[in-house]
């Protein structure tokens, strides 16, 4: 068999192992369509959600169960050039007896993801300020819900809210 | 210039360095013909040798010829191609190890591997994800009730992979009457258990991931 021959026979075998790689192991080009049908299996109706964030690596998608007791964070990590599910927190119960809830989640790809919920309406604006000194401030508010994805492996540090005129209103850990 | 020294010369100016041998050895085997020719036309060999060589031409024009006819850059990407298909080997022969271990589990009936009496049920609902079979009720030596089905992916619907509980079997009031596990998973499916404490009345309400709920009547159970 000539060279042409053999090299075009490798190219085939090897891009039809990577498709199988690929699609069989729940790879995506696209990290829309990665967390759509992470959704679908996890059976996640588009009602539930109540908002997305996301940087070039990820999507995060905050979404609530059905009886509304419960929040679960679904998303995806980037691995190589594709996506794919990263892993989920599920089952974060709702509390509505503080001024604000932190409902924060981590993987090694992304690093932390934090979403906290304004029970009290008088909360502007929440700073999260992790120990390695990395601060994020927490404004965009969907259904009194806000939420970032920071690029970090501390993920401990203290959540401050503050009203509108910038007066410390409740600091959590 | 001999014959060996021609070649080397030759040699140094094939870039893809698996070709060099086969060419040498082509070359050689030309020069050698001529040689033979000329011996037998009454020449000395030493003069022969020079002679053929001298025939054959520039060794470095030669060279660089032959390294175009054989495409040093289609050689090299020939190289690579069995590199990284040697490379694939690896995880491909895992997972067809992998694949054949649950397709073994998946093809057939689930059972608990410590179960004392196992009686059929021969349920099979088709979900957007999977396609349940619940295969059996399964008791312990402790006396405790497993329903063991198998869930095969629908790979058209989601690829994800995530898993989660197929099915759980439910109180009237719909709290969980034990927890679930799998004990096996591929690229097929699922293969596995959920623990539950039979009614007496030997009727149970499974619900599926989707939120539909079927009532079973346990046969033997009543």
């Amino acid at each position: 068999m000539k060279r042409e021959r053999k090299l075009f026979r490798n190219i085939i075998i090897i891009s039809a192992l990577l498709y199988v790689f690929y699609y069989f192991g729940g790879y995506y080009i696209s990290k829309e369509q990665c967390i759509k049908e992470t959704m679908r299996s996890l059976y996640v109706k588009e009602d539930n959600v109540i908002m997305e964030i996301q940087n070039d690596n990820a999507i995060r998608t905050l979404v609530v169960d059905d009886n509304v007791s419960s929040l679960s964070v679904i998303g995806t990590k980037k691995v190589g050039p594709f996506y794919h599910t990263a892993s989920c927190s599920t089952g974060m119960k709702m509390k509505d007896d503080e001024n604000f809830s932190i409902y924060s989640s981590y993987d090694s790809a992304n690093g932390l993801t934090s979403f906290v919920y304004r029970n009290n309406k008088g909360v502007a604006y929440i700073e999260l300020t992790l120990d390695n000194g990395t601060t994020t401030v927490l404004d965009d508010w969907h259904e009194d819900f806000a939420g970032a994805i920071v690029d970090t492996d501390d993920i401990y540090g203290i959540y401050r809210a503050y009203d509108e005129n910038d007066v410390l209103i409740e600091e959590k850990e | 210039m001999n014959k060996q020294e021609y070649l080397n010369v030759v040699r140094k100016q094939i870039h893809f360095f698996l070709d060099r041998d086969s060419i040498e050895e082509e070359l050689s085997s030309h020069l050698s013909e001529s040689i033979a020719d000329l011996m037998d036309e009454g020449l000395p060999k030493d003069e022969a040798e020079q002679l053929a060589v001298k025939q054959m031409g520039d060794p470095i024009e030669v060279g660089k010829q032959l390294n175009q006819e054989h495409h040093p850059v289609l050689g090299y990407l020939w190289l690579a191609s069995n590199v990284v298909l040697a490379l694939l080997a690896v995880p491909t022969i895992v997972t067809l190890i992998s694949f054949a271990y649950g397709a073994y589990n998946m093809l057939t009936p689930a059972v608990m591997g410590n179960a004392v009496e196992i009686v059929s049920v021969n349920y099979e609902r088709i979900t957007p994800t999977h396609r349940i079979q619940i295969d059996n009720v399964c008791v312990n030596e402790e006396g405790r009730y497993y329903l063991t089905y198998r869930a095969w992916t629908n790979w058209e619907y989601s690829r994800a992979g995530w898993s989660t509980d197929s099915i759980r079997v439910i109180n009237d009031d719909g709290t969980y009457l034990g927890g679930s596990s799998y004990s096996s998973s591929s690229f097929l499916g699922k293969y596995g258990y959920t623990s539950f404490e039979m009614p007496s009345d030997g009727i149970i309400n499974v619900i599926f991931r989707d939120g539909e709920i079927v009532e079973l009547e346990l046969e033997g159970f009543k």
